[in-house]
This record gives structure tokens, sequence and C-alpha cells, in this order.
């Protein structure tokens, strides 16, 4: 099993990304120019793509013209799909919440030494694609963090015991009322960080355009958003890569300065403001270090990493 | 049956080869040698999909954020239980209005008592 290969289910419905287009030979990118030559199969199933296709059904459609065993399809299928996605070429949806259980399933067959039903290798998951617009970051941005909501439902819950120890030791039990005031600046703080990363993804957006750097996609998988630029050799990637962290950051602190002027009622009153602010900030910070793909530009940019260029995901 | 008609048996269908399993032999050793040079599986008239050849490749970079990373996730759900706690049983108190006050709402809160 290779790591790097996608993690795909039957149900993902796989479509070419925004710019791609099918010619006589394979596929070719508006956007960057890239092109590909396919084998007879790849140019069969390329078409299929515009308009999007599940993997089970390529697997069925396949099969009906070749006696050929269905683990062997599947597996060239993802073969294939993982070559042309790391090249951005495909959008695949999957679902989240599919993918999941899949992948716990998965570990729990290996944990018990049984045989997967299922057959999925591989590990990455896979990615949607979205014109890079505002309107393609905005919608990437919220369904990225479609799982970010649903860990801020489970921690809602999670620290209503925390902030209601004093009441439980003595054997009581908050209200129903006492309990939805509790988890008021966790929500916030959920809502804030999500809109944050919308900033962040608008604030890279924002300054390649100033700079006039040419922009692939908005890539979307299950908690994660970015943008792909197209590398024009210059530093201005760099900038664009460290701007979307640093411009989050200063918007954060000007709002931690800022907010408690504004007299706003609970969960902004006094200090809340600030505290929240500050904490989605510090998230931010991680991106300019050299452990993600913004911090590793910001460093090069300023001269401590490898010049070497290549794709930083 | 050596062990190259059984493999063979095993993996090509149909089967019944009709005592003509040197031809096929050579087929899947052609398909062997074509898919060590990444040209894909070739079984049955069946080859896999694949990209022959690219014409140019632009680098990209990609700007990502960061909430993949194990780090960050961990980060921000510590920092949203602890913020969470700390604003939430502040504004029982109704200290919120001095970090003084709430700090030691919170060291109230750590001994036991509600405010």
């Amino acid at each position: 099993m290779n790591q790097r290969d996608l993690f795909l289910l039957d149900s993902a419905r796989v479509f070419l990304a925004p710019g791609v287009a099918v010619t006589r030979t394979g596929l070719k990118d508006s956007r960057s120019g890239d092109a590909c030559t396919l084998s007879a199969l790849g140019r069969h199933i390329v078409p299929q793509l515009e308009t999007g296709v599940t993997i089970k059904a390529l697997i069925r459609s396949i099969r009906r013209t070749y006696d050929i065993e269905e683990r062997t399809v599947r597996a060239d299928l993802q073969q294939f799909f993982t070559v042309l996605s790391s090249a951005q070429l495909l959008s695949i949806r999957q679902s989240y919440l599919g993918e999941l259980g899949a992948r716990i399933r998965r570990r729990a067959s290996s944990l018990l030494r049984r045989p997967a039903r299922a057959l999925q290798a591989g590990r990455r998951s896979p990615y949607r694609r979205y014109p890079a617009t505002p309107a393609g970051i905005l919608k990437g941005s919220l369904k990225a963090h479609q799982p970010t909501a649903a860990v801020g439902v489970m921690l809602a819950v999670a620290i209503q015991p925390l902030v209601f120890l004093p009441l439980i030791r003595r054997g009581e039990l908050p209200s129903l009322r006492m309990a939805f005031y509790a988890v008021q600046p966790l929500m916030v703080y959920v809502g804030l960080l999500v809109a944050s990363v919308i900033l962040h993804e608008f604030i890279h957006y924002w300054v390649a355009r100033q700079l006039a750097v040419r922009l692939k996609s908005v890539y979307v998988g299950p908690g994660v958003v970015g943008i792909t630029q197209l590398d024009d050799g210059s530093g201005r990637n760099g900038i664009v890569s460290a701007a979307g962290p640093i411009g989050t950051v200063l918007v954060l602190i000007w709002l931690a300065l800022l907010v408690p002027q504004l007299h706003l009622g609970y969960p902004f009153t006094g200090i809340a403001a600030p505290i929240l602010c500050l904490a989605v900030a510090v998230i931010h910070l991680f991106g300019l270090t050299p452990l993600t793909s913004d911090g590793k530009q910001f460093w090069k940019l300023m001269g401590f990493a490898e010049t070497r260029p290549g794709k930083v995901a | 049956m050596n062990s190259i008609e059984k493999s063979l048996s095993d993996r090509l269908r149909p089967v019944n080869l009709d005592g003509r399993m040197g031809q096929v032999a050579l087929v899947h050793a052609v398909a062997e040698v074509f898919q060590a040079i990444g040209g894909g599986r070739m079984i049955n008239g069946y080859t896999s999909p694949y990209v022959v050849s690219w014409s140019k490749r632009q680098e990209v970079v990609d700007s990502e954020w960061v909430i993949a990373l194990a780090v960050a996730g961990v980060v921000a759900a510590i920092l949203a239980i602890a913020v969470s706690v700390v604003l939430a049983v502040c504004a029982f108190c109704g200290t919120l209005g001095s970090i003084s006050a709430c700090l030691w709402t919170m060291t109230t809160w750590l001994w036991g008592w509600w405010c």
C-alpha cells in the first residue's frame, strides 16, 4: 500500500478539475498549459469525468467490456486517479462521513487481523477542486470545515462536566439554559476559527491578484482548504503564501483591541473578546512554521530554507 | 504443470486454454515487461489506464490552511476547551470584566467552589 495513494470509496464521484478539458490524446489544463497523453482505456475514461462518474459505475462499465477481476480494476483506477489528482487535474467528491466510516472499519479489521471487506488502499483523502474565485473560496472553506463544526458539537458536550464541576461535586446538575449559556464561548470560538480560515484564504487571493500571481484552483478536503498557485519562480509565491497567516493574525489582534471598545454583551463581554481572538490567532501562527506549506514558503522567502522548486503540499 | 503454467491458470481466464499455454505464456511475459516499464497491467486484452506522457508540468505552490496538521488540530481543540471553560465560568460568576477577577474565579473553581 502506497501512503501517497488516495483513499477512494466506490461511491466517490470523480470530475475534471476546473479549467481541465479532454483532448484527442488525453487531458489539458488551460490554466497551466499542462497536458498529458493517456493510454486507450484512460482516453475512454476521461470523457465520463466531464459530467462526473462514480468509481463503482466505472468499475462496472470496464468489467462489462473486459473479463477482469473487480479488485484489479479498482486498484488500477485508484492508481490512475492518484496520478491525475496529484497533477491537480481531478476534483473528487467523496462523503466525509462515508470516508470516516470506511477508515474506522479498515482500522478495526487490521486490529482484529481480519481481511478487510472494503478494498481501499492508500491513505490520502481526495480533494475537491473549485475555481479560484471568491465564490469558490467561500464554498470550499465552508465545505472543508464541516468536520470542524462536528468537532465543535462534540466539544460542546464534552466541556459541560468541566464548566459545572463545582455543581456536579455538590450533586447538582445545570439547567438546559445554563448549559446553553456555557457553550456560547465555544460556539463563538468555532465560528471565529472558520471565519478566520475564510479570511486567510481571501488574503491569499487578494495578494495574488495584487501581485499578478496566477491561481490554479481551490482544493478542499476534510479540514483542509488551500489555493494552488502557479509557481513563476520569483519570490511572489512566497509573499502570497506568507500573507495568509500574517494578515489573519494582524486582523485578529486588531479585533482583540477593537471589540472590547464596542461594549458588546456576552459572550464578547470584557476580556472574552480578546481571549477568543488571540486563541484563534495562535492557531494561525502555526501557519508560519516550516510544518506547513505556507510556512515553508515564508522561510524560503526569508532565505532560511532550500530553494529547490517543486510542489509544496 | 510447471510454475508458470500454474500461475497463468490462476490469473488468466478462461481457464481452458486448449494447449496453447506457450502462446499465452508469451503474451503474459510481454505484459509483465510492459507493466514493468510503466505501461500498466495487460490481462485478457485489458490494459490498465495510465498516463503515457506529460507534455510539460508547470510547478505549483499550494497555500494550505494548517488545520489538517494534527498538531494544529490538537492545539485548536485544547484551546477551545480551555477558553470555553474559562469564559463560561467567569461569565456565570460575573467576573468577565477584569482579568484579575476572572483569574480569581478560576482559582476558586479549581478549588471546587462555584464563585
